[in-house]
């Protein structure tokens, strides 16, 4: 190989690495007549040369569809609800020669997002159809492109799902030449216990953590009692929830929980809908530690945001009723108190009275009193509030003014008594 | 050459030209004849053979025959590789013997092998040319023609725009 010849390859090598790169020659275009022209020389015997002769042919280039789709919004993550949000589409014509396009379009998941226009070359179109019929006079030339833009609103309570739009455009030339790209479309979650931005601590939306009833509530000492907490869920989107129960003391303090929701211990989880809610209850006992105060709190901490988070609790003063009787002799007919001596054939009567100095009411309140032998029971005096019964010298009185002694309250009954 | 039966000289546009010999003859020798056939096409079945797209594959034959009252020797055919064409490397033979050279240079010069330098691994080493390169095919006619005999050269070419495969072989 001549230096000449060498000189030329390496100039052209260049070219050779950009143009061979990706083994794809430039397209010919739709039209184009190839003309291909040989020639041949020769000579006699004799040496004798002759003009060259030459033939030649032509090939014409028809047309060789193509539709390239580009997604160029391929991972959206709009708000939910939000409007008029847009998905950008290019639609490319690699082909040899001029095409038009019609557009389909698939959503995945029905009802998080609703399509509410086309939008080509400044204008919006309603429909697909529109929006084809629009179309069914735009040229795209070879090597030329088009953008299509989808407008389309997310619907509320969406946060967290998922759903892929596809658009797909089809050779108005070549009807099965056709091109695809899809967009998933995930609508951001937003993670709210109680309603966004102003449940939690209060500000006049919904509380993530509320009590179900009074608040500040007294309790015997016993065991299984329950707590009712509504909790809920102020995000747009489904959000598990951990529930967490603790008492406000530590040590001696009288409440013990005994299960969240069902489940024993101190915590659970539970999912909730967005913009929904759940009755919670809490299982607790009460130590017997009368006049001790508690509280029981309940907190909500979001799963998809551990940051978000609400409580409320119960107070829980520990009550428990304290009876105590006095009992005293008087005489029958002067009300006086007994004194000095008595004599057979006497009549007395027994006061006692009953006081519930306890923080609680009394209920099922009854006294027993056995008589002496030295007495003979005679009857009841100044009683109203009683229901009593002798038998055999044995007195038994049961408190029947009202269902319960309540707590600061005195009751008094009196029995008449002879002695013997 | 197995290809040569499926050319169709009188069906595609046959451009003919004539020209007189600078030299003295006694008669001028049949000019030489080109048909174009789509390979393509004819494998899938399309039913506008004439045209061709993008990709397909062109088998272009010539045929030069020698209608002069003697023999003819240094018969040389050369084809241009027109623009929009990409030569199947390998693809060019004849039904009589001949050396078959090729040019990526614009015809200037000819070579059975076209290479191109190249550096790899910082030296400098020749690289058989990528098809795209080559810009003539010459097939040069071994021997003598005897009047009346012709031959008939073929080579096959890309019409660009899709390049099938990763060498760039002839089928």
């Amino acid at each position: 190989m001549s230096r000449h010849i060498k000189w030329a390859y390496r100039l052209a090598l260049t070219a050779v690495f950009v143009s061979v790169g990706g083994r794809v020659a430039a397209q010919t275009p739709e039209g184009t007549v190839i003309h291909n022209t040989a020639t041949a020389t020769y000579t006699d015997l004799n040496s004798n040369t002759y003009a060259a002769v030459s033939g030649s042919v032509d090939v014409t280039v028809g047309f060789l569809p193509g539709i390239t789709v580009a997604d160029n919004t391929p991972s959206p993550t709009p708000a939910s609800p939000s409007t008029a949000d847009t998905l950008s589409f290019g639609v490319s014509n690699p082909g040899n020669g001029t095409d038009s396009v019609t557009i389909a379009e698939n959503i995945s998941v029905a009802g998080i997002m609703t399509v509410t226009g086309y939008r080509y070359s400044g204008t919006t179109f309603a429909t697909l159809t529109d929006l084809n019929t629009a179309l069914s006079s735009v040229a795209i030339a070879e090597a030329g492109s088009i953008t299509i833009q989808v407008v389309y609103d997310v619907a509320t309570n969406k946060g967290g799902l998922n759903t892929h739009y596809t658009l797909t455009a089809t050779s108005r030339r070549s009807l099965t030449t056709t091109d695809n790209k899809t967009s998933s479309i995930s609508p951001a979650q937003t993670f709210c216990v109680g309603t966004c931005g102003g449940g939690g601590g209060g500000g006049g939306g919904t509380r993530g953590v509320i009590v179900d009833g009074q608040q500040h509530i007294q309790k015997l000492p016993g065991n299984g009692y329950t707590a009712v907490y509504n909790v809920y869920n102020g995000g747009n989107g489904t959000d598990g929830f951990d529930l967490i129960a603790r008492r406000a003391t530590t040590g001696s303090a009288p409440i013990a929980i005994v299960s969240v929701n069902g489940v024993t211990g101190d915590s659970a989880r539970i999912t909730l809908a967005p913009t929904s809610g759940m009755q919670i209850t809490v299982v607790y006992n009460v130590a017997d530690i009368v006049g001790a105060t508690d509280s029981l709190f309940l907190k909500a901490r979001s799963v998809g945001n551990p940051t978000a988070s609400d409580q409320d609790y119960y107070d829980l003063v520990v009550v428990k009723p304290n009876l105590t009787l006095a009992k005293a002799a008087i005489y029958d007919a002067t009300s006086l108190p007994v004194s000095g001596t008595v004599v057979p054939g006497n009549i007395l009567r027994y006061r006692i009275t009953v006081t519930n100095d306890g923080t609680t009411d009394a209920v099922s309140v009854q006294v027993t009193d056995t008589l002496p032998a030295q007495m003979t029971y005679l009857g009841l005096a100044n009683s109203a509030d009683w229901t009593i019964t002798q038998s055999g010298g044995v007195v038994t009185a049961n408190y029947t003014a009202a269902s319960q002694l309540l707590a600061g309250q005195s009751s008094t009954f009196e029995v008449r008594v002879s002695i013997n | 050459m197995k290809h040569l039966r499926l050319l169709s000289l009188g069906m595609l546009g046959i451009a003919l030209v004539w020209t007189r010999p600078v030299a003295a003859q006694a008669r001028s020798p049949k000019p030489l004849l080109m048909a174009a056939h789509n390979v393509t096409a004819e494998a899938a079945g399309r039913d506008n053979k004439a045209v061709a797209n993008p990709g397909d594959v062109i088998r272009y034959a010539l045929v030069f025959k020698n209608t002069t009252a003697g023999a003819v020797k240094n018969v040389e055919l050369v084809d241009p590789l027109p623009k929009g064409m990409v030569y199947l490397v390998g693809s060019a033979g004849a039904d009589r013997p001949v050396r078959v050279e090729y040019s990526i240079d614009g015809g200037k010069s000819y070579t059975a092998r076209p290479v191109v330098q190249a550096v790899a691994d910082g030296q400098k080493v020749e690289q058989a040319a990528p098809r795209e390169m080559y810009t003539h095919v010459r097939w040069t006619v071994l021997g003598s023609l005897a009047p009346g005999a012709q031959v008939t050269a073929e080579l096959e070419a890309q019409v660009s725009g899709q390049v099938n495969g990763a060498s760039g072989e002839a089928k």
